[in-house]
C-alpha cells in the first residue's frame, strides 16, 4: 500500500507526498467499506434472516433476486429513501451524529483487520489492542444516541448497552491475554505467523487454558456486540427497540449495518486469534493464488463463527440483567484470571507446549463435534420424519 | 539485587498486611472489630521494626524509592501515629455507629501511604504515595455515612483534595519537561544546570508553585487551608486526630525532599515564598483559632498554625532545621494524639464532646483525663519543660541560626497568642463547674492512648536527646552535599 | 508530523476542550471530552507512542468517560445549573483560568525545549520497550499505582455499600444517625 502510494507520490513531484497519502489513504479506505464492508454486512443480514427461518421452520426472504440473495439491497434502498425523522423533543446534533459514531467505530477496526498474509490495510503492532479500543467507541455512540433520543426506552438500552459492553471488556481482554503470551506479539499477523495452518498448531488447541480462553472471547465478543442471548440493549419487548427506537430510515439502518458488520469482525477476531487466520498449507508458489486461498481460508473460517452467532441467536432465549452481570463477574473475569496465570505457567513450565496435549485436545474437540452433530441429526430426522422432508434435507 | 528487595520489603510486607487486613475483617464476626484493630497494630509494629532492620539502603528501583534514615524516620512516626489511632478507635467506633470494619484496613493504607511519601526519592512515586493516604483518608473522612457533617467533611476533602493533586501532577509534569527526570537528585543537577538559562526560568516557577500549591494543601498552609476546619470537625474523632499528625507528617516528609533536595538549587526564589506562607500561616491559624467555641474546629485552627511553625524550619533549610522539623513532628504528633485522644475517650452516642464548654469541670469529674488534657494543651502552647516546648526552642533556634530573625519574632509572638486559647481550655476544665449530666467514665483503650502520649510529651520535653540525635541522623543524609 | 495533519488535528482537540468548559449541557461536555482525548491518542500515533495511543482509547475514551457517561445520563443532570447562577464566582473562575493559561503559554512558548533535538531509538513506543521500562525503571510506580487503585476500589465500596448490610446493625447503625440528626 505505501510502496504503491510511494509510486504514485513519484510521479507527480510537485503534490506534496503527505497530500498523496492522504488522498490514496482515504480513497483505499473508501473503496474497502463500499466493497467489502457493506456487501458483507447487508449479505449477512440476508443470511441471518434465512438461517433464523429454517431453524424456525420458515421460509424467510425469497422474492429479491435468486433464494431473495438481493433483499438486503432492496432493504438498503428503501431505507435511503425514506424520510429521516427527527422527532421534535431530541437533542438534534447529537442525534443525528450518533449513528455515524457507531459506524465509524466498527469499519475502523477493518484498519487492522487481516484478509489474507499479504492483504492487511495497516498491520499495526500493536494489532488487537487497537481493534478492541477502537471498538469500545461503539458504546458512546450507543450512549449518545441513548441519551439524545429523550425517551425513557432509548435511555434505558443505552445505559443497558454501555454497562454490557464496559463489563465484557475485561474477561474479553482477559482472554486475549494468553494469546498474546504464546505470541509475543500485539499485531495480528504476527499472532497468525505464530500458528500454522493444521488444527493442532492452533492455539485454541494448546492447552485446555486456551480453550476456555477461547470459549471466553466468543461468548464476551457476542455480548460486547450486543447479540442474543445478551442483546438487553434491544430487548423488544421491554424496550421497544432500545436505543435505536427514536430512530427512522437510513439512520436506524446504520445501527443494524453495524452490529451485523460486527458479527464479521468478531469472526475475524476468533480466526485470528485461536483459529490459525488465513493459514494455508504452502502448496503453490503463486503469490495471487495463495493469497486467494487465504483469504478464502479466513473468509470461511470467519463466517463459520458468524454462521454460529446467528443459529445460537435463534436457538437461546435472552439472559436477565443480573443473570448476565453475575455471568460476567462471578465466572467470566475469574476464569480469565485463572486462564492468564495458567498459561503463564504451562509457559513456564513447557515451553514448547506439548503436541501431545494438541492432538488430545484436537480429538476430544473432534469427538464432541462428531457427538453433537450425530444428535442434531438423529433430532432432525425424528422431527421430520414423514413431513417437511425438503427441511430435513437441506439441514442434512 | 538484595539490597533492592531489603529496601522495598517493609512496604511490601505492609501491603499484603493490609490486604490480609481486609479479608480478616471478611469473616470476623465481632462486631466491634478488636480483633481487626490489634492486627493492624502489630502490622504497623512489624513494618516499623523491618524498616528500622533493614534501614541505611540508598535510593533502589531506579532511584525511586530510597530506605534512609529519613524515610525510617518517618516509618516510625507515621506507624506510631497510625497504631495510636487504630488502638483511639477500638472503642470509639462502635458507639459513633461506624460499622465498618475496612475502617482499620483504610487506615492501614493511609499509613502506607506516609511510608511512600518519606520514602519515594522519586516525583511519581511520592505522589502515588501522596494519593493512596489520601484516598484512603478521603473514605475515612466520610465513613460515619449516616452523618451529614461527616459527608460534607468527605466530599470537601475530595474535591479540593483532587484539586491539589491535579495541580501537584501538572507541577510535576513541567518540571519532567524542563528536567527530563522526575528523580529528586536527577531534577535538582538539571536545574542547577539550566537555572540561569533563562528561557525555561518561567516554567521553573509555575512549576515549583503548582508543587508547592499541591503539598500545600496537604499540610493545611495558608491560602490552602480552608477545608481543614469543616474536615477536622465533620470526620470523626479518631480519623481527625490521625489527619492532624499522620497527614500531616506525610505531607511535610514529601515537601521536605522535594524542596530542600529537588528544589535545592531554587533556594533563593523559593525562600521568600516560604518566609511569608510560614508568617501567614501561623498567625492566621492563631488568630482564627481565638475565637472557636468547637475544641475540634480550635485545634484545627492550631493545626494550622504548628504548620506555620514547621514551615518556618523548612524555610531555614539547613541541616540542623531540618532535624528539628523532624523532631517537632514527633513532639507535635504525641500532644495532638493526646488532645484528640481525650475526646474520643469521653465522647459518647449522641455528644460528641466537641465544643469547649463540653469539657466545664472536667478536673472535678475525670481528674486525670483533666490533667492529661492539660498537659497537652501546655506543650501545645510551648511550655517548658514539655515536648512542644523543646521542639518550638529547636525549631526557632535553627531558624535563627540560618538568620530568619524576624520570622522568629513573628513566631514567637504566635506562640504568646496561642497560649490565650489553649489556656482556655484549662480554665474551662479545672475553674468552671461541671454540668448537671457528668460525662461517662473514659474508655479504657483511649485511655491508655492518652497516658502514654502524655507520658512521651513529657519525655521529649525532658530527655529529648535520643529523638533529637535519631532525627539529626536522620537528616544529615537528605540534603545532598 | 506533517503540519496538514497536526493543525486539523489540534483545532478539533482545543475546540473540544473548550467545548468541555463552555458547554452548559453536562452530556455534551462529557462527549467534548471524549473527543479531545480521542485527538490526544491520535497525536499519541503521530509521536510513535502507538501503545500509548491505544491505551489512551481503551482507558480513558472508552472506560473512563463511559462510565461518565453512564452516570450523567443515569442521573439525568440538569443542564446550566451551578456556577452559572453566579456571575462573581465564574467572573473569578474565568480569570484565574485566564491567568494560568496566560501563565502557562507564556511560559511553554519562551522554553528552549523546541531547541533541543531528541533522537528516538527504532524501536521507540513499541511494546517491548515500553514494557521493559514499565516494569524495569518504573517498576515501584507500577506497583504502587495498582495498591493506590485497590485503595480506590475498597474506598468506593466502603462508601458506596448501604450500612444495613451488615446482618443486626441495622438498627446500630439508625440509631445514632437519628439521635446526631435531633441534635442539628
Amino acid at each position: 500500500m505505501r510502496a504503491y502510494l510511494d509510486a504514485i507520490a513519484a510521479g507527480y513531484p510537485t503534490v506534496s507526498p503527505a497530500l498523496v497519502y492522504l488522498i490514496g489513504m482515504l480513497a483505499f479506505g473508501a473503496l474497502v467499506v463500499f466493497v467489502f464492508i457493506l456487501p458483507v454486512a447487508g449479505i449477512t443480514s440476508w443470511v441471518e434472516r434465512r438461517v433464523w427461518a429454517r431453524i424456525q421452520s420458515r421460509i424467510g426472504p425469497n422474492r429479491v433476486g435468486p433464494g431473495g440473495f438481493l433483499q438486503w439491497l432492496a432493504d438498503g434502498l428503501k431505507n435511503l429513501l425514506k424520510e429521516d425523522v427527527i422527532p421534535a423533543a431530541v437533542d438534534v446534533p447529537l442525534f443525528r451524529i450518533a449513528p455515524y459514531v457507531v459506524v465509524a467505530g466498527f469499519v475502523a477496526a477493518f484498519v487492522a483487520l487481516p484478509f489474507a498474509g499479504s492483504l492487511i490495510i495497516a498491520d499495526l503492532n500493536i494489532g488487537i489492542l487497537y481493534i478492541s479500543a477502537i471498538t469500545s467507541l461503539v458504546v458512546i455512540g450507543i450512549l449518545m444516541a441513548g441519551w439524545s433520543s429523550n425517551n425513557k426506552w432509548s435511555m434505558l438500552g443505552g445505559i443497558r448497552s454501555a454497562t454490557q459492553i464496559i463489563c465484557y471488556e475485561i474477561p474479553v481482554g482477559l482472554s486475549i491475554f494468553p494469546v498474546v503470551l504464546l505470541s509475543g506479539t500485539l499485531s495480528m499477523q504476527g499472532i497468525i505467523s505464530a500458528q500454522g495452518w493444521a488444527p493442532t498448531s492452533w492455539h485454541m488447541f494448546h492447552s485446555p487454558f486456551l480453550f476456555v480462553s477461547f470459549l471466553l472471547f466468543f461468548v464476551g465478543a457476542l455480548a460486547e456486540g450486543n447479540r442474543t442471548p445478551f442483546d438487553l440493549p434491544e430487548a423488544d419487548s421491554e424496550l421497544v427497540a432500545g436505543f435505536a427506537t427514536e430512530y427512522s430510515g437510513m439512520r436506524s439502518l446504520l445501527f443494524f449495518l453495524a452490529e451485523w458488520g460486527n458479527l464479521y469482525v468478531i469472526g475475524v477476531l476468533v480466526s485470528t486469534l485461536f483459529m490459525g487466520g488465513w493459514q494455508v498449507p504452502h502448496f503453490t508458489d503463486n503469490g495471487v493464488v495463495l493469497a486467494v486461498a487465504q483469504f478464502a481460508t479466513m473468509f470461511v473460517k470467519a463466517y463459520f463463527w458468524v454462521f454460529v452467532a446467528m443459529w445460537v441467536r435463534a436457538t437461546l432465549p435472552r439472559v436477565r440483567v443480573d443473570q448476565f452481570m453475575t455471568l460476567c463477574w462471578k465466572y467470566m473475569v475469574p476464569i480469565g484470571l485463572v486462564n492468564v496465570v495458567g498459561t503463564a505457567t504451562m509457559m513456564v513450565v513447557l515451553p514448547q507446549g506439548s503436541i501431545v496435549l494438541r492432538w488430545i485436545m484436537v480429538a476430544m474437540t473432534a469427538a464432541i463435534l462428531v457427538q453433537f452433530a450425530r444428535r442434531v441429526f438423529f433430532h432432525l430426522r425424528r422431527a421430520n420424519y414423514g413431513r417437511l422432508g425438503r427441511i430435513s434435507e437441506g439441514a442434512a | 539485587m538484595t539490597q533492592a528487595i531489603n529496601s522495598g520489603l517493609p512496604l511490601i510486607v505492609a501491603c499484603s498486611w493490609a490486604l490480609l487486613l481486609i479479608v480478616v475483617e471478611m469473616f470476623s464476626g465481632d462486631r466491634r472489630f478488636v480483633g481487626v484493630a490489634w492486627m493492624g497494630v502489630i502490622g504497623l509494629a512489624v513494618t516499623a521494626a523491618m524498616s528500622v532492620h533493614y534501614a541505611s539502603v540508598p535510593a533502589v528501583y531506579g532511584n525511586a524509592l530510597a530506605l534512609d534514615g529519613y524515610a525510617v524516620y518517618f516509618n516510625l512516626l507515621a506507624c506510631t501515629l497510625g497504631a495510636a489511632a487504630m488502638l483511639l478507635s477500638i472503642d470509639y467506633l462502635g458507639d459513633a455507629g461506624i460499622v465498618r470494619g475496612e475502617y482499620y484496613s483504610l487506615m492501614f493504607f493511609a499509613v502506607i501511604g506516609v511510608v511512600i511519601m518519606a520514602a519515594a526519592t522519586d516525583l511519581i512515586v511520592m505522589f502515588i504515595g501522596l494519593e493512596t493516604m489520601s484516598m484512603a483518608v478521603y473514605v475515612l473522612a466520610g465513613i460515619r455515612k449516616s452523618d451529614l457533617r461527616s459527608n460534607e467533611a468527605a466530599l470537601k476533602y475530595f474535591l479540593l483534595g483532587a484539586l491539589a493533586s491535579a495541580l501537584l501532577l501538572y507541577g510535576v509534569a513541567l518540571l519532567y519537561t524542563i528536567t527530563g527526570s522526575t528523580v529528586l537528585a536527577d531534577v535538582s543537577k538539571a536545574l542547577s544546570d539550566t537555572q540561569h538559562a533563562g528561557a525555561d526560568h518561567l516554567v521553573l516557577l509555575l512549576a515549583t508553585g503548582l508543587v508547592l500549591i499541591g503539598f500545600g494543601f496537604k499540610i493545611a498552609a495558608v491560602p490552602f487551608h480552608l477545608w481543614a476546619p469543616d474536615v477536622y470537625e465533620g470526620a470523626p474523632t479518631t480519623v481527625t486526630a490521625f489527619m492532624a499528625t499522620a497527614v500531616k507528617a506525610g505531607g511535610f516528609a514529601a515537601l521536605m525532599r522535594t524542596v530542600l533536595v529537588a528544589l535545592a538549587p531554587m533556594r533563593a526564589e523559593l525562600a521568600p515564598v516560604l518566609w511569608g506562607a510560614a508568617a501567614v500561616t501561623m498567625t492566621l491559624g492563631n488568630v482564627v483559632a481565638l475565637r472557636q467555641t468547637s475544641l475540634k474546629r480550635m485545634l484545627a485552627y492550631s493545626s494550622i498554625a504548628h504548620t506555620g511553625y514547621l514551615l518556618v524550619g523548612v524555610t531555614a533549610g539547613t541541616n540542623e532545621a531540618g532535624s528539628s522539623v523532624l523532631f517537632y513532628l514527633a513532639a507535635y504528633g504525641a500532644m495532638n494524639i493526646g488532645a484528640f485522644g481525650v475526646m474520643a475517650a469521653l465522647a459518647r452516642r449522641g455528644r460528641g464532646c466537641e465544643k469547649i464548654s463540653d469539657f466545664s469541670g472536667l478536673a472535678q469529674t475525670h481528674p486525670a483525663m483533666a490533667c492529661a488534657m492539660a498537659l497537652f494543651m501546655l506543650s501545645l502552647t510551648g511550655i517548658p519543660p514539655l515536648g512542644g516546648f523543646v521542639g518550638k526552642l529547636y525549631v526557632f533556634t535553627a531558624a535563627m541560626h540560618a538568620g530568619l530573625v524576624w520570622l522568629v519574632v513573628i513566631a514567637a509572638l504566635n506562640s504568646v497568642v496561642s497560649a490565650a486559647y489553649y489556656l482556655g481550655v484549662v480554665r474551662t476544665m479545672y475553674f468552671d463547674n461541671a454540668p448537671a449530666d457528668v460525662l461517662p467514665p473514659a474508655r479504657p483503650y483511649a485511655a491508655v492512648v492518652v497516658a502514654v502520649a502524655a507520658v512521651v510529651t513529657i519525655l521529649l520535653g525532658v530527655a529529648p536527646s535520643p529523638v533529637l540525635g535519631s532525627a539529626a541522623r536522620a537528616f544529615s543524609k537528605v540534603l545532598l552535599g | 508530523m506533517s503540519p496538514l495533519a497536526f493543525y486539523p488535528l489540534a483545532f478539533v482537540c482545543i475546540a473540544s476542550a473548550m467545548g468541555v468548559v463552555l458547554s452548559r449541557n453536562p452530556v455534551r461536555s462529557a462527549l467534548s471530552l471524549v473527543a479531545s482525548l480521542f485527538c490526544l491518542a491520535v497525536f499519541y500515533v503521530f509521536l510513535q507512542a502507538h501503545l500509548v495511543a491505544a491505551l489512551q482509547i481503551i482507558v480513558y475514551a472508552g472506560a473512563v468517560m463511559v462510565l461518565f457517561l453512564f452516570v450523567i445520563t443515569l442521573l439525568n443532570l440538569e443542564s446550566d445549573r451551578g456556577l452559572g447562577e453566579k456571575p462573581v464566582l465564574s467572573a473569578i473562575g474565568f480569570g484565574a483560568g485566564a491567568i494560568v493559561a496566560g501563565g502557562l503559554i507564556a511560559a511553554l512558548s519562551r522554553t528552549s525545549l523546541g531547541a533541543r533535538a531528541v533522537t528516538l531509538v527504532p524501536t521507540f513506543g513499541t511494546t517491548k520497550v515500553l514494557a521493559r521500562q514499565l516494569f524495569g525503571d518504573y517498576l515501584v510506580a507500577f506497583e504502587l499505582t495498582s495498591m493506590l487503585l485497590l485503595v480506590a476500589v475498597v474506598g468506593a465500596v466502603v462508601l458506596a455499600k448501604r450500612d444495613g448490610s451488615y446482618e443486626g446493625d441495622e438498627q446500630e447503625a439508625a440509631v445514632p444517625a437519628r439521635s446526631e440528626e435531633a441534635s442539628h
